[in-house]
């Protein structure tokens, strides 16, 4: 972490990703979205490591859960500076 | 033919403005779906279910679901899809669907796939709240790919 001006900024090989929780997610991390600091050049598929450990959960607990925008799901090879702003979204069951 | 109707709703659905959606005089067919929470589940009394949605994400699904139901049973198809968000009681509507088209067989044959893929592609999810106070957000599809 550096510090610029007083504030507190993100190196630059590294990026701050929010993550809106929806779902059984909620319960786990009320006080949404859950904010995480990625390397550039993670992939999403690696970022439920990071929530994991961020919401104090096991990582198998989330691997059924999606990364998404508020329009599409993203590629789980997709890099994660390609959006800051997530959803994650466990396993649907409306209807 | 009509757009598809699509909405995700915090509001009371109306049965009547939904069938309206789909009214078309050269459709001889009309197959409405109501799905209403029910009293009981898995042994536990139910009271009520609160569904949580992502809106834009829901209506973009509904919204391929209701090209790919006119590409496999007609073009001509009227299709429409509401579904609800927040706390929906034992015995009220939580999703909406209606099909009208020329004969009946592919009004309920679109109809069936509507909701059916809806249930497993759609980014909905439902929490059960039981007598007494627990509650529980129920399992589902995956959608990771």
């Amino acid at each position: 972490m550096a510090i610029k001006g007083g504030d507190l900024t993100p190196p630059e090989d590294v990026v701050e990703i929010e993550v809106a929780l929806y779902g059984r997610l909620r319960d786990l991390a009320p006080a949404e979205p859950v904010k995480v600091l990625a390397p550039r050049g993670l992939k999403v598929r690696d970022l439920r490591k990071l929530i994991a450990a961020r919401i104090g959960v096991p990582e198998a607990q989330i691997l059924d859960c999606a990364f998404s925008t508020q329009e599409d799901i993203l590629s789980e090879d997709a890099p994660v500076e390609n959006c800051r702003e997530m959803l994650l979204l466990p396993p649907v069951s409306g209807g | 033919m009509s757009d598809p109707f699509l909405r995700v709703i915090a509001q009371s659905i109306n049965v009547p403005e939904v069938l309206r959606q789909v009214e078309d005089s050269d459709c001889g067919g009309r197959v409405f779906f109501l799905g209403v929470v029910r009293s009981e589940n898995g042994g536990e009394t139910v009271e009520a279910v609160t569904y949580d949605a992502v809106a834009p994400l829901a209506l973009k699904v509904f919204q391929k679901l209701a090209v790919q139901a006119r590409e496999r049973w007609g073009q001509n198809l009227n299709i429409a899809v509401v579904h609800r968000t927040g706390r929906v009681n034992v015995g009220e509507a939580g999703v909406a669907v209606a099909v009208s088209a020329p004969h009946r067989r592919q009004a309920f044959e679109a109809c069936a796939f509507l909701i059916d893929r809806i249930k497993v592609e759609a980014p909905i999810w439902k929490k059960e709240h039981y007598a007494g106070g627990p509650s529980r957000w129920l399992e589902g599809h995956s959608l990771v790919g």
